[in-house]
Protein backbone atom coordinates (compact mmCIF):
# COMPACT_ATOMS: atom_id res chain seq x y z
CA UNK A 1 0.00 0.00 0.00
CA UNK A 2 2.49 2.00 -0.51
CA UNK A 3 2.31 5.79 -2.11
CA UNK A 4 5.63 5.91 -4.34
CA UNK A 5 6.24 9.75 -5.47
CA UNK A 6 8.13 9.09 -8.94
CA UNK A 7 9.36 12.55 -10.10
CA UNK A 8 9.77 12.14 -13.84
CA UNK A 9 12.94 13.42 -15.28
CA UNK A 10 12.84 16.50 -17.43
CA UNK A 11 14.29 16.74 -20.43
CA UNK A 12 13.21 20.39 -20.82
CA UNK A 13 15.55 23.49 -21.27
CA UNK A 14 14.12 26.00 -19.01
CA UNK A 15 12.15 26.62 -16.12
CA UNK A 16 10.01 29.40 -14.98
CA UNK A 17 9.98 31.66 -12.35
CA UNK A 18 6.45 32.62 -10.69
CA UNK A 19 6.31 36.68 -10.28
CA UNK A 20 3.62 38.36 -8.81
CA UNK A 21 2.90 41.89 -7.62
CA UNK A 22 5.42 44.04 -7.87
CA UNK A 23 8.12 41.59 -8.50
CA UNK A 24 9.96 42.67 -11.40
CA UNK A 25 13.08 39.93 -11.72
CA UNK A 26 15.28 40.09 -14.32
CA UNK A 27 18.85 39.18 -14.98
CA UNK A 28 21.85 41.09 -15.90
CA UNK A 29 24.21 39.85 -18.28
CA UNK A 30 22.22 36.54 -19.26
CA UNK A 31 20.57 38.06 -22.07
CA UNK A 32 22.75 40.73 -23.31
CA UNK A 33 20.35 41.56 -26.37
CA UNK A 34 16.49 41.30 -24.25
CA UNK A 35 14.60 44.01 -25.01
CA UNK A 36 12.25 45.23 -21.87
CA UNK A 37 10.85 47.86 -23.33
CA UNK A 38 8.80 45.62 -25.64
CA UNK A 39 7.20 44.28 -22.27
CA UNK A 40 4.86 47.18 -21.72
CA UNK A 41 1.44 45.19 -20.72
CA UNK A 42 2.72 44.34 -17.55
CA UNK A 43 4.47 45.87 -14.68
CA UNK A 44 6.05 42.48 -13.90
CA UNK A 45 7.88 39.47 -16.44
CA UNK A 46 9.14 36.39 -16.13
CA UNK A 47 12.69 35.74 -17.56
CA UNK A 48 13.85 32.24 -18.26
CA UNK A 49 17.14 31.30 -18.52
CA UNK A 50 17.97 28.76 -21.62
CA UNK A 51 20.57 26.60 -19.65
CA UNK A 52 18.31 25.78 -16.68
CA UNK A 53 19.82 28.08 -14.62
CA UNK A 54 18.19 31.78 -13.26
CA UNK A 55 19.60 34.40 -11.55
CA UNK A 56 17.31 36.76 -10.08
CA UNK A 57 17.74 40.42 -9.37
CA UNK A 58 15.19 42.71 -7.57
CA UNK A 59 15.87 45.73 -9.10
CA UNK A 60 14.51 47.91 -5.69
CA UNK A 61 17.80 46.42 -3.75
CA UNK A 62 20.95 46.62 -4.34
CA UNK A 63 21.82 43.04 -3.71
CA UNK A 64 22.53 40.79 -6.24
CA UNK A 65 21.54 36.95 -6.20
CA UNK A 66 24.31 34.85 -7.12
CA UNK A 67 24.49 33.59 -10.58
CA UNK A 68 23.52 29.95 -10.81
CA UNK A 69 20.37 29.32 -8.37
CA UNK A 70 17.22 26.97 -10.06
CA UNK A 71 14.39 27.64 -9.27
CA UNK A 72 13.51 24.59 -11.00
CA UNK A 73 9.59 24.40 -12.14
CA UNK A 74 8.85 23.03 -15.53
CA UNK A 75 5.75 23.67 -17.58
CA UNK A 76 6.02 20.82 -19.58
CA UNK A 77 6.95 22.36 -22.77
CA UNK A 78 8.33 20.19 -25.71
CA UNK A 79 11.96 21.59 -26.72
CA UNK A 80 10.73 23.01 -30.19
CA UNK A 81 7.64 22.25 -30.46
CA UNK A 82 6.22 25.81 -30.51
CA UNK A 83 5.33 28.44 -33.27
CA UNK A 84 6.98 32.00 -32.55
CA UNK A 85 4.58 34.72 -31.08
CA UNK A 86 2.70 35.74 -28.32
CA UNK A 87 -0.26 34.19 -27.05
CA UNK A 88 -2.80 34.98 -24.41
CA UNK A 89 -4.18 32.55 -22.13
CA UNK A 90 -7.49 32.29 -20.85
CA UNK A 91 -8.37 33.94 -17.51
CA UNK A 92 -8.28 31.62 -15.04
CA UNK A 93 -9.24 31.93 -11.28
CA UNK A 94 -6.54 31.45 -9.07
CA UNK A 95 -9.23 31.44 -6.10
CA UNK A 96 -7.62 35.12 -4.54
CA UNK A 97 -8.64 36.42 -8.66
CA UNK A 98 -8.39 36.35 -11.98
CA UNK A 99 -5.25 35.58 -13.69
CA UNK A 100 -4.17 35.96 -17.07
CA UNK A 101 -0.69 35.36 -18.78
CA UNK A 102 0.67 35.93 -22.20
CA UNK A 103 3.60 33.73 -23.53
CA UNK A 104 5.83 34.67 -25.73
CA UNK A 105 7.54 31.79 -27.90
CA UNK A 106 10.41 32.92 -29.60
CA UNK A 107 13.04 30.39 -32.08
CA UNK A 108 10.17 27.64 -30.88
CA UNK A 109 10.83 28.04 -27.15
CA UNK A 110 9.19 29.88 -24.19
CA UNK A 111 11.22 32.81 -23.95
CA UNK A 112 8.96 35.16 -21.34
CA UNK A 113 5.35 34.79 -19.58
CA UNK A 114 4.00 38.08 -18.91
CA UNK A 115 1.16 38.68 -16.33
CA UNK A 116 -1.81 40.27 -17.48
CA UNK A 117 -4.12 39.93 -14.64
CA UNK A 118 -3.18 38.61 -11.45
CA UNK A 119 -4.68 38.25 -7.98
CA UNK A 120 -2.92 40.33 -5.89
CA UNK A 121 -3.81 43.76 -5.80
CA UNK A 122 -0.62 45.20 -4.10
CA UNK A 123 1.64 45.97 -7.31
CA UNK A 124 4.05 48.20 -5.71
CA UNK A 125 7.11 46.36 -4.26
CA UNK A 126 7.08 43.89 -1.94
CA UNK A 127 10.32 43.28 0.44
CA UNK A 128 12.03 40.48 -0.39
CA UNK A 129 11.23 37.54 2.54
CA UNK A 130 14.70 37.85 3.47
CA UNK A 131 14.52 41.59 4.87
CA UNK A 132 11.60 40.13 6.79
CA UNK A 133 13.97 37.00 8.35
CA UNK A 134 17.21 38.08 7.73
CA UNK A 135 18.27 35.45 9.71
CA UNK A 136 16.50 32.43 9.10
CA UNK A 137 18.07 30.60 5.76
CA UNK A 138 16.82 31.20 2.91
CA UNK A 139 16.61 29.21 -0.70
CA UNK A 140 15.06 28.66 -4.19
CA UNK A 141 13.33 25.53 -4.08
CA UNK A 142 14.40 23.23 -6.45
CA UNK A 143 12.57 19.89 -7.98
CA UNK A 144 13.84 16.79 -6.25
CA UNK A 145 14.17 13.72 -8.18
CA UNK A 146 14.00 10.32 -5.50
CA UNK A 147 11.11 8.64 -4.85
CA UNK A 148 9.86 9.13 -1.22
CA UNK A 149 7.31 7.48 0.89
CA UNK A 150 4.88 9.76 1.03
CA UNK A 151 3.98 13.29 -0.14
CA UNK A 152 2.92 16.56 2.27
CA UNK A 153 1.46 19.31 0.87
CA UNK A 154 -1.88 21.15 -0.54
CA UNK A 155 -3.43 19.63 -4.05
CA UNK A 156 -4.60 22.48 -5.38
CA UNK A 157 -2.38 25.27 -5.48
CA UNK A 158 -1.57 28.26 -8.68
CA UNK A 159 -4.05 26.21 -10.63
CA UNK A 160 -4.98 29.30 -11.99
CA UNK A 161 -1.14 29.89 -13.51
CA UNK A 162 -1.22 26.30 -14.69
CA UNK A 163 -4.41 26.92 -16.18
CA UNK A 164 -3.84 30.47 -17.91
CA UNK A 165 -0.06 29.09 -19.16
CA UNK A 166 -1.55 26.12 -20.46
CA UNK A 167 -4.23 27.39 -22.90
CA UNK A 168 -1.84 30.07 -24.00
CA UNK A 169 0.53 27.17 -24.73
CA UNK A 170 -2.22 25.39 -26.46
CA UNK A 171 -2.54 27.89 -29.04
CA UNK A 172 1.27 28.12 -29.81
CA UNK A 173 1.52 24.40 -30.18
CA UNK A 174 2.99 23.22 -33.78
CA UNK B 1 -13.56 15.59 5.51
CA UNK B 2 -14.13 15.08 2.19
CA UNK B 3 -10.23 13.97 1.09
CA UNK B 4 -8.45 11.27 0.47
CA UNK B 5 -6.99 9.29 3.28
CA UNK B 6 -3.91 6.70 2.80
CA UNK B 7 -2.89 4.67 5.32
CA UNK B 8 0.19 2.18 5.11
CA UNK B 9 1.28 -0.36 7.75
CA UNK B 10 4.76 -2.37 7.73
CA UNK B 11 3.70 -5.03 9.57
CA UNK B 12 3.57 -8.66 8.79
CA UNK B 13 0.71 -9.76 11.03
CA UNK B 14 -1.82 -6.78 10.10
CA UNK B 15 -5.11 -7.72 8.84
CA UNK B 16 -8.13 -5.70 7.02
CA UNK B 17 -10.10 -5.21 10.30
CA UNK B 18 -7.20 -2.88 11.43
CA UNK B 19 -6.97 -0.73 8.29
CA UNK B 20 -10.91 -0.30 8.64
CA UNK B 21 -10.71 0.29 12.16
CA UNK B 22 -8.26 3.66 11.22
CA UNK B 23 -10.91 4.21 8.28
CA UNK B 24 -14.03 4.04 10.08
CA UNK B 25 -13.07 6.75 12.55
CA UNK B 26 -12.32 8.87 9.46
CA UNK B 27 -15.79 8.52 8.35
CA UNK B 28 -17.18 8.94 11.98
CA UNK B 29 -15.24 12.07 12.21
CA UNK B 30 -16.44 13.27 8.29
CA UNK B 31 -19.99 12.40 9.72
CA UNK B 32 -19.65 14.81 12.53
CA UNK B 33 -17.70 17.55 11.50
CA UNK B 34 -18.02 18.10 7.41
CA UNK B 35 -19.44 21.47 6.98
CA UNK B 36 -20.16 20.17 3.80
CA UNK B 37 -22.83 17.50 4.81
CA UNK B 38 -26.18 19.41 6.15
CA UNK B 39 -26.83 16.34 8.44
CA UNK B 40 -23.43 16.90 10.20
CA UNK B 41 -22.81 18.18 14.23
CA UNK B 42 -21.60 21.19 13.31
CA UNK B 43 -23.90 21.67 10.25
CA UNK B 44 -26.55 21.69 13.07
CA UNK B 45 -24.91 24.02 15.59
CA UNK B 46 -24.32 26.45 12.52
CA UNK B 47 -27.84 26.52 12.06
CA UNK B 48 -28.72 26.92 15.80
CA UNK B 49 -30.35 23.60 15.98
CA UNK B 50 -27.87 22.26 18.85
CA UNK B 51 -26.92 23.99 21.91
CA UNK B 52 -23.43 24.15 23.48
CA UNK B 53 -24.72 21.86 26.49
CA UNK B 54 -25.77 18.96 24.60
CA UNK B 55 -22.38 19.03 22.31
CA UNK B 56 -21.27 15.88 22.00
CA UNK B 57 -17.99 14.53 23.94
CA UNK B 58 -15.83 14.69 20.54
CA UNK B 59 -17.20 17.95 19.26
CA UNK B 60 -16.62 19.83 23.23
CA UNK B 61 -13.05 19.19 23.06
CA UNK B 62 -12.64 20.36 19.54
CA UNK B 63 -14.61 23.16 20.66
CA UNK B 64 -11.74 23.58 23.64
CA UNK B 65 -8.88 22.62 21.38
CA UNK B 66 -9.86 25.69 18.73
CA UNK B 67 -9.74 28.11 21.89
CA UNK B 68 -6.67 27.41 23.03
CA UNK B 69 -5.32 27.56 19.73
CA UNK B 70 -6.76 30.58 18.91
CA UNK B 71 -5.28 32.29 22.06
CA UNK B 72 -1.70 30.98 21.74
CA UNK B 73 -1.65 32.24 17.84
CA UNK B 74 -3.00 35.42 19.09
CA UNK B 75 -6.19 34.76 16.59
CA UNK B 76 -4.21 34.15 13.87
CA UNK B 77 -6.32 30.69 14.34
CA UNK B 78 -10.09 31.06 14.08
CA UNK B 79 -12.60 28.43 13.43
CA UNK B 80 -15.54 31.35 13.38
CA UNK B 81 -15.97 32.60 9.11
CA UNK B 82 -18.24 34.70 8.51
CA UNK B 83 -20.67 33.69 11.83
CA UNK B 84 -20.11 29.66 11.62
CA UNK B 85 -17.73 27.27 12.98
CA UNK B 86 -15.47 25.71 10.69
CA UNK B 87 -13.17 23.74 12.70
CA UNK B 88 -11.43 21.84 9.48
CA UNK B 89 -8.26 23.15 10.33
CA UNK B 90 -8.15 21.50 13.09
CA UNK B 91 -9.94 18.76 13.02
CA UNK B 92 -7.75 17.62 10.28
CA UNK B 93 -4.69 17.05 12.24
CA UNK B 94 -6.64 16.28 15.57
CA UNK B 95 -8.36 13.03 13.08
CA UNK B 96 -5.04 11.78 12.20
CA UNK B 97 -3.77 12.01 15.67
CA UNK B 98 -6.50 9.80 17.03
CA UNK B 99 -6.67 7.24 13.74
CA UNK B 100 -2.68 7.35 14.82
CA UNK B 101 -3.50 6.00 18.25
CA UNK B 102 -6.04 3.77 17.00
CA UNK B 103 -3.57 1.86 15.07
CA UNK B 104 -1.17 1.94 18.11
CA UNK B 105 -3.43 0.19 20.45
CA UNK B 106 -4.24 -2.71 18.55
CA UNK B 107 -0.20 -3.33 18.28
CA UNK B 108 0.56 -1.21 15.38
CA UNK B 109 4.26 -0.24 15.03
CA UNK B 110 5.34 1.44 11.88
CA UNK B 111 2.69 2.85 9.49
CA UNK B 112 1.62 6.59 9.02
CA UNK B 113 -1.36 7.91 8.23
CA UNK B 114 -2.44 10.72 5.81
CA UNK B 115 -5.02 12.88 5.17
CA UNK B 116 -5.14 15.83 3.03
CA UNK B 117 -1.50 16.22 2.55
CA UNK B 118 -0.86 16.02 6.37
CA UNK B 119 0.87 13.21 7.77
CA UNK B 120 1.81 11.21 11.35
CA UNK B 121 4.51 8.75 11.01
CA UNK B 122 5.25 5.27 13.57
CA UNK B 123 8.31 3.69 13.46
CA UNK B 124 9.85 3.03 10.31
CA UNK B 125 9.47 2.58 6.90
CA UNK B 126 8.91 -1.03 4.74
CA UNK B 127 13.02 -0.51 3.97
CA UNK B 128 13.75 -0.64 8.34
CA UNK B 129 14.57 3.35 7.80
CA UNK B 130 13.07 6.40 8.77
CA UNK B 131 9.62 7.40 7.23
CA UNK B 132 11.22 9.59 3.47
CA UNK B 133 9.06 12.18 3.04
CA UNK B 134 8.47 14.60 -0.07
CA UNK B 135 6.71 18.15 0.32
CA UNK B 136 5.03 18.84 -3.13
CA UNK B 137 6.17 21.93 -4.85
CA UNK B 138 3.20 24.45 -4.60
CA UNK B 139 3.72 25.54 -8.00
CA UNK B 140 3.11 22.23 -9.62
CA UNK B 141 1.46 18.54 -8.08
CA UNK B 142 3.45 16.32 -9.77
CA UNK B 143 6.80 17.62 -8.38
CA UNK B 144 8.98 17.67 -5.41
CA UNK B 145 10.90 20.30 -3.72
CA UNK B 146 12.30 18.62 -1.07
CA UNK B 147 12.86 15.88 1.11
CA UNK B 148 12.77 15.06 4.69
CA UNK B 149 13.26 12.34 7.11
CA UNK B 150 11.39 11.90 10.29
CA UNK B 151 10.55 9.54 13.05
CA UNK B 152 7.63 9.54 15.13
CA UNK B 153 6.30 13.18 14.19
CA UNK B 154 4.02 15.00 12.69
CA UNK B 155 4.34 16.88 9.25
CA UNK B 156 1.07 19.24 7.89
CA UNK B 157 1.50 21.74 5.15
CA UNK B 158 -0.67 24.56 4.49
CA UNK B 159 -0.97 25.81 1.30
CA UNK B 160 -2.93 27.73 -1.57
CA UNK B 161 -5.84 25.13 -1.07
CA UNK B 162 -9.09 26.17 -3.50
CA UNK B 163 -11.97 24.86 -0.67
CA UNK B 164 -9.37 25.02 2.69
CA UNK B 165 -11.37 27.88 4.03
CA UNK B 166 -9.87 27.95 7.26
CA UNK B 167 -6.80 29.29 4.92
CA UNK B 168 -7.63 32.79 5.45
CA UNK B 169 -6.22 35.85 7.57
CA UNK B 170 -8.88 36.09 10.12
CA UNK B 171 -6.86 39.68 10.98
CA UNK B 172 -7.48 41.28 7.76
CA UNK B 173 -10.89 39.87 6.14
CA UNK B 174 -10.91 41.46 3.10
CA UNK B 175 -7.46 40.99 2.23
CA UNK B 176 -6.05 37.97 0.97
CA UNK B 177 -2.85 36.49 1.67
CA UNK B 178 -0.66 36.13 -1.69
CA UNK B 179 2.62 36.27 -0.56
CA UNK B 180 3.39 32.61 1.25
CA UNK B 181 2.15 29.72 -0.72
CA UNK B 182 3.00 26.50 1.64
CA UNK B 183 3.93 26.40 4.91
CA UNK B 184 5.43 23.23 5.85
CA UNK B 185 5.50 22.17 9.91
CA UNK B 186 7.13 19.39 11.85
CA UNK B 187 5.91 19.11 15.43
CA UNK B 188 6.22 16.00 18.09
CA UNK B 189 2.75 14.79 16.48
CA UNK B 190 0.34 15.59 13.65
CA UNK B 191 -2.54 17.42 15.72
CA UNK B 192 0.17 20.00 17.08
CA UNK B 193 2.24 20.43 13.61
CA UNK B 194 -1.81 20.81 12.10
CA UNK B 195 -2.83 23.69 13.52
CA UNK B 196 -0.17 25.66 14.13
CA UNK B 197 0.61 24.93 10.31
CA UNK B 198 -2.99 26.38 10.19
CA UNK B 199 -2.46 29.47 12.39
CA UNK B 200 0.98 29.86 10.84
CA UNK B 201 -0.06 30.43 6.88
CA UNK B 202 -2.56 33.16 7.92
CA UNK B 203 0.59 35.04 9.30
CA UNK B 204 2.12 34.98 5.70
CA UNK B 205 5.67 35.83 5.89
CA UNK B 206 6.24 36.32 9.43
CA UNK B 207 4.61 33.10 9.81
CA UNK B 208 8.00 31.27 9.83
CA UNK B 209 9.26 33.45 12.81
CA UNK B 210 5.91 32.63 14.92
CA UNK B 211 7.36 28.28 13.92
CA UNK B 212 10.67 29.52 14.92
CA UNK B 213 9.82 30.41 17.74
CA UNK B 214 8.01 27.82 18.97
CA UNK B 215 9.94 25.15 21.08
CA UNK B 216 10.24 21.83 19.74
CA UNK B 217 8.75 22.59 16.10
CA UNK B 218 10.39 23.45 12.79
CA UNK B 219 8.79 24.89 9.45
CA UNK B 220 9.48 25.59 6.04
CA UNK B 221 8.01 27.97 4.13
CA UNK B 222 7.41 29.11 0.32
CA UNK B 223 6.89 32.03 -1.07
CA UNK B 224 5.55 32.78 -4.39
CA UNK B 225 8.07 33.47 -6.46
CA UNK B 226 9.72 29.99 -5.20
CA UNK B 227 11.72 31.02 -2.49
CA UNK B 228 11.59 29.04 0.56
CA UNK B 229 12.91 30.36 3.95
CA UNK B 230 13.76 27.41 6.90
CA UNK B 231 13.70 27.93 10.62
CA UNK B 232 17.07 27.37 11.97
CA UNK B 233 16.92 23.62 13.22
CA UNK B 234 14.75 22.32 10.36
CA UNK B 235 18.14 21.09 9.29
CA UNK B 236 17.87 17.90 10.95
CA UNK B 237 15.68 16.65 9.16
CA UNK B 238 17.10 17.03 6.20
CA UNK B 239 19.49 14.35 6.75
CA UNK B 240 18.88 10.55 7.36
CA UNK B 241 19.82 9.21 10.51
CA UNK B 242 20.38 5.90 11.21
CA UNK B 243 18.20 3.80 13.06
Amino acid sequence: MAMRQSVKKFILSFSVILAFGGYALYQKGWFGNHDTSSQVAAPTSLEINQSNNISATNPSSNAVDSGKTSVGHNVGAAIGGYKDGAYIGRVADAYYGNLQVKAVIQKGKLIDVLFLQYPNDRRTSIEINTKATPYLKAEAIQIQNSEVDIVSGATQSTEGFRDSLKSALDQARI
Amino acid sequence: MGMPVTIEINTPSTTREIFNSAFNYFKYVDEKFSTYKTTSEISLINRGEIIEKDYSKDMKEVMALSEDTKRQTNGYFDIVQNGKYDPSGLVKGWAIYNAANILREKGVVNFYVEAGGDIQVSGHNQNERDWKIGIRSPFDNDKIVKIVYIQDLGIATSGTYLRGRHIYNPKEKIKSITDIVSLTVIGPNIYEADRFATAAFAMGKTGIVFIENLKGFEGYMIDMVGMAVETSGFKKYTKETHA
